[in-house]
C-alpha cells in the first residue's frame, strides 16, 4: 500500500509538472501582448518598454520558464505583476474555495448517499397505498436530481441567490455579487477584531473535518460494540450542534456563522449542482446490493433492518459512488469555477480568471499548479478510501489489482 | 386433520400446514398484479427433533422459496409454520415478533447455496461469524473471539487464527462454505434450513462438507431441512425426504422406502435418471417428456399431467391430487398408486 501510494504520488507529481509546464506555454503563447497590453491607451510606447523591462516581460519565454521553475523549487512562485507576492494573493483566495469546494463536496456526497440510500430501499411496509406513495416520492426525487445536476449552473446560482436573498431575506447576496469582495465582511463584527475571514474559512474547514471523522468513529464503535447506529436526524442534529459548538469554544463563533451566511448561497448552489450525481449513482448501486444473498444472510442473522442497510449494503453499494467521484473530478472543479464567478465569491478561480484577463501570469500560473495539486491530493485520497473500503482491493507492485 | 396427525403435532420441531407462497407477476405501480407463480402451493410436512428432512426437485419447483419461509425470510402467502422448540416454546411463525423474533433467529439460521454470494465481501471471517452474537448480545469481545475460534477449529478451519481475519475471496469454495456453516452454528440453533450447501463446490470436497454438516447435527442436535436436487446427497443426510414438483410435494417417505420403492412417477423417473453404482442392475430408464415449466397460474389439473407417462382423463379433468398415505406412512400424491 505505502508502495502503491509512492508510486501514486510520483506518477501525479510527473503529471502535475507536464500539465503546468503546457500550461505555461500555451498561455502565454496562445494570448497575445502581454501585461502592460491593459496600459496600452494611459502609457507611451516608451513608458510601456520601460514597464515590461522593469516587470522582465522582455527576457526571452524560455528563459523565464526556466527562472519561474527555479524559483518554484524552493516554494517560491515569484511576485504578482501588480507586486504583491504570489503566495499571499492566492494565500487570501485559497480559503474561499476551500470553503466552497471540500465542505459542499462532503455535503452534497452524504446527501445523495442517504437519499439514494433511502430511494432504494423498499417500504417494508405491507400496504400497497404506502408502498407506492414511496416509490413516487423516490421516483420524483431522482427526477429532481436530475434536473439539478443537468441544470444550466449559471441559471441554478441565480435562482439560488435570488430565493437566498429577496424570498427568505436571509442575505444580501447580490450585494457582494455584482460589487465583489470588497462588500464582503464589512459588517460590525469584523471590526475590532484580529480575524480575518481566510483565517476564519480556514478553522471552519479544519473543524468541519474534525467533527465529520468524529461522527463516523462513535458510529463505527456503536455499530461494533452495541451492533447500532445512530438515525440520520440524530446524525445530522449532533453533527450540526458539535459543529456551531466547536466554533464557540474554540470562540470565533460569530465570526464563523458571518461567514457561512455570505458562504451560503455558494454552498447551496454547488451542493445542489453536485449532489445529483452521487444520488442517482447510489440509488443503482444500493438496488443491486439488495439483490445479493449476504443481505439475505444478514437478514437470517437477525440483524436490525437499519443495520443491513447502512452496515452491509450501503458501504459495498458506495464503492461505484467513489469511482464515479475519482472519475467526475474536473467536473466538480469546474462547477465551482461556475459558482465562484457567477456569484462573485472571491476563491481560486476567480482570481484566475481576472488576473487571466490582466495577463498576470506568475498568479495564473500559481492558480493552475494550486487547482493541479488539489486534485491530485484529492485523488490520491479517494484512492485510499477505496482501499479501506474494498478489501479486494490491494495495492501491491504499482498495480490496482481486484483479486477475483 | 386426522388424529394421527395431532398427536405428531406434539413432538415435531417443524410443522408446516397447507403453506403457500404466490408471487405476483407483472404488477405496476399502483395495478394490482394479474397472475401469480405459485412458487409454493399448500404444502404440508413435519419434521421431528434431531431429524432431518431433505427436500428433493428441480430447479425452479419452489426449494428456496420452502426453507426462506421456514427462515421467515419470505412471508407466506397463506398457510401455517409451527414450531415446538424449548427455547421458543410451540409458536407460529406468523405470530412471532419482537423479542421472541429474535429468539427465533437464535433457534433457526440458513445456509445458502452459494458460498461465493453469500458472505459480506468485505467483512473479514472474524466480523461474519460473530455477528451473530452480537446481534443476540452474547459474551464480551474475549468470549466473542474465543468462541469465533473455537468453532472455526471444529469446522475444519484450522488453525483459527490464521483464517479469522481474512477476507472471503482470500478463501477457496469449500472453505467459505465452512465459514457459512460456522456462522450459522455459532449461536446454537436447534433447525437450520440448508440449501444445497454443497451443490455450488467442486466434486471432490462436497464430501467433506457433507460430513461435517452431520457430525455437526449430532454434535449440537440440529435439525435439517436440507435442499438439494441430488437424490445421492440427501440419503446421505437425511431420514427423510420429500419430493417437490411445481410448488406441489408429491412424495414423501423414508429415505430407503422412497430408492427402493418410489411410486410416484416423477419420483421413479428421478431415480431412474440416477446412475446405479452397480452395473450388473439393469434399470429401465423412465423417460418425462418436456422441460419444467414455471407454475404461473397453474390449471386445475395434477401439475405433473403435461409430462407424466401414466397420466389419463382422470389426472385432467381433477384438481391437483391430494398427498395420501399410501401405507406405513408413503405419502404420495397421484390417483394412479
Ligand atoms: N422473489 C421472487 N419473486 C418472484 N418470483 C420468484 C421469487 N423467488 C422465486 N420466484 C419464483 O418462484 C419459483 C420457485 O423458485 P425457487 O427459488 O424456490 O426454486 P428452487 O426450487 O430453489 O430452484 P433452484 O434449484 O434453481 O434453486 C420460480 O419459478 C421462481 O422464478
Ligand atoms: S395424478 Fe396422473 S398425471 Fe399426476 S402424477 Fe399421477 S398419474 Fe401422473
Ligand atoms: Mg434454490
Amino acid at each position: 500500500m505505502a508502495h502503491y501510494l509512492l508510486k501514486r504520488a510520483l506518477s501525479s507529481l510527473i503529471a502535475l509538472f507536464i500539465f503546468v509546464s503546457f500550461m505555461f506555454f500555451v498561455t502565454e503563447i496562445m494570448i497575445p501582448g502581454d501585461f502592460t497590453t491593459q496600459f496600452s491607451e494611459q502609457l507611451s510606447v516608451q513608458q510601456r518598454a520601460a514597464l515590461q523591462e522593469s516587470l522582465g516581460l522582455n527576457v526571452p519565454l524560455g528563459q523565464r520558464y526556466l527562472n519561474w521553475l527555479g524559483n518554484l523549487s524552493h516554494g517560491d512562485l515569484g511576485m504578482s505583476l501588480y507586486g504583491s507576492a504570489v503566495t499571499t494573493v492566492l494565500g487570501n483566495v485559497l480559503p474561499y474555495t476551500l470553503l466552497v469546494f471540500f465542505i459542499g463536496t462532503l455535503i452534497a456526497f452524504q446527501l445523495g448517499q442517504w437519499l439514494g440510500r433511502w430511494a432504494a430501499w423498499p417500504s417494508g411496509s405491507a400496504d400497497r397505498w404506502l408502498t407506492s406513495i414511496k416509490r413516487t416520492l423516490s421516483g420524483g426525487m431522482s427526477l429532481g436530481a436530475v434536473i439539478f445536476y443537468t441544470a444550466f449552473p449559471p441559471w441554478l446560482c441565480f435562482l439560488v441567490a435570488t430565493c437566498l436573498s429577496q424570498h427568505l431575506s436571509m442575505v444580501r447576496e447580490f450585494r457582494y455579487g455584482q460589487r465583489g469582495r470588497r462588500e464582503l465582511f464589512m459588517g460590525k463584527i469584523w471590526k475590532n477584531t484580529a480575524l480575518t475571514p481566510p483565517v476564519v474559512m480556514v478553522k471552519i474547514v479544519i473543524t468541519f473535518v474534525v467533527v465529520w471523522l468524529f461522527l463516523g468513529w462513535v458510529n463505527r464503535l456503536l455499530a461494533r460494540k452495541f451492533h447500532w447506529r445512530l438515525s440520520v436526524g440524530i446524525q445530522l442534529l449532533l453533527f450540526v450542534s458539535l459543529l456551531v459548538g466547536s466554533w464557540y469554544v474554540l470562540g470565533f463563533g460569530p465570526w464563523a456563522l458571518s461567514v457561512m451566511e455570505s458562504a451560503s448561497s455558494a454552498l447551496i448552489t454547488y451542493v445542489l449542482l453536485s449532489f445529483g450525481e452521487t444520488l442517482l449513482i447510489m440509488r443503482t448501486s444500493m438496488a443491486d446490493t439488495l439483490q445479493e444473498d449476504y443481505i439475505t444472510t444478514a437478514r437470517a442473522k437477525g440483524v436490525a433492518e437499519a443495520m443491513v442497510r447502512d452496515g452491509h449494503a450501503a458501504r459495498t453499494a458506495l464503492l461505484p459512488v467513489l469511482s464515479r467521484f475519482i472519475v467526475s473530478f474536473p467536473y466538480m472543479l469546474t462547477g465551482v469555477v461556475i459558482v465562484e464567478d457567477v456569484l462573485g465569491w472571491p476563491g481560486v478561480s476567480r482570481s484566475l480568471f481576472n488576473s487571466l484577463y490582466q495577463q498576470d501570469m506568475p498568479v495564473v500560473m500559481g492558480a493552475l499548479l494550486l487547482v493541479g495539486i488539489v486534485s491530485a491530493v484529492a485523488r490520491l485520497a479517494l484512492d485510499v478510501v477505496y482501499a479501506v473500503l474494498d478489501p479486494r482491493i490491494r495495492y501491491d507492485r504499482g498495480g490496482l489489482r481486484r483479486a477475483a | 386433520m386426522n388424529a394421527e396427525a395431532i398427536t405428531m403435532t406434539d413432538t415435531a420441531l417443524v410443522r408446516v400446514e397447507a403453506l403457500k407462497k404466490h408471487f405476483p407477476v407483472g404488477g405496476g405501480l399502483f395495478r394490482r398484479a394479474k397472475s401469480h407463480i405459485y412458487a409454493v402451493d399448500d404444502v404440508n410436512f413435519a419434521i421431528q427433533k434431531g431429524k432431518s428432512l431433505g427436500l428433493v426437485g428441480e430447479s425452479g419447483c419452489g426449494k428456496t422459496t420452502t426453507g426462506k419461509m421456514l427462515a421467515r425470510l419470505h412471508d407466506p402467502t397463506d398457510g401455517h409454520i409451527f414450531l415446538n422448540d424449548m427455547e421458543l416454546g410451540k409458536v407460529d411463525l406468523a405470530e412471532v415478533k419482537g423479542t421472541q423474533l429474535k429468539t427465533f433467529r437464535r433457534r433457526v439460521q440458513m445456509i445458502f447455496q452459494d458460498p461465493y454470494e453469500s458472505l459480506n465481501p468485505r467483512r473479514t471471517i472474524f466480523d461474519t461469524v460473530v455477528e451473530p452474537l452480537a446481534v443476540q448480545g452474547i459474551g464480551d469481545l474475549i468470549e466473542r473471539e474465543e468462541r469465533v475460534a473455537n468453532l472455526l477449529d471444529l469446522v475444519g478451519l484450522t488453525p483459527a487464527d490464521t483464517f479469522m481475519f481474512r477476507f472471503p475471496h482470500e478463501l477457496s469454495g469449500g472453505q467459505r462454505q465452512r465459514v457459512a456453516i460456522a456462522r450459522a452454528l455459532i449461536i446454537n440453533p436447534a433447525f437450520i434450513v440448508a440449501d444445497e450447501p454443497t451443490s455450488m463446490l467442486d466434486v471432490s470436497i462436497r464430501i467433506g462438507v457433507m460430513q461435517l454438516m452431520q457430525e455437526l447435527a449430532d454434535r449440537f442436535a440440529v435439525s435439517y431441512l436440507y435442499i438439494t436436487h441430488d437424490l445421492a446427497v440427501a440419503r446421505y443426510m437425511c431420514q427423510d425426504i420429500a419430493v417437490m414438483y411445481l410448488g406441489k410435494l408429491v412424495e414423501m417417505t423414508e429415505t430407503e422406502e422412497l430408492l427402493a420403492h418410489p411410486l410416484h412417477p416423477y419420483t421413479q423417473a428421478l431415480i431412474s435418471a440416477v446412475p446405479i453404482p452397480d452395473p450388473r442392475v439393469q434399470r429401465e430408464a423412465i423417460d418425462i417428456k418436456g422441460g419444467i415449466a414455471q407454475p404461473i397460474d397453474p390449471p386445475a389439473r395434477c401439475r405433473f399431467y403435461d409430462r407424466c407417462p401414466r397420466a389419463d382423463n382422470q389426472c385432467r379433468d381433477n384438481d391437483h391430487p391430494p398427498l395420501e398415505d399410501k401405507g406405513g406412512g408413503h405419502m404420495v400424491a397421484c390417483y394412479k398408486v
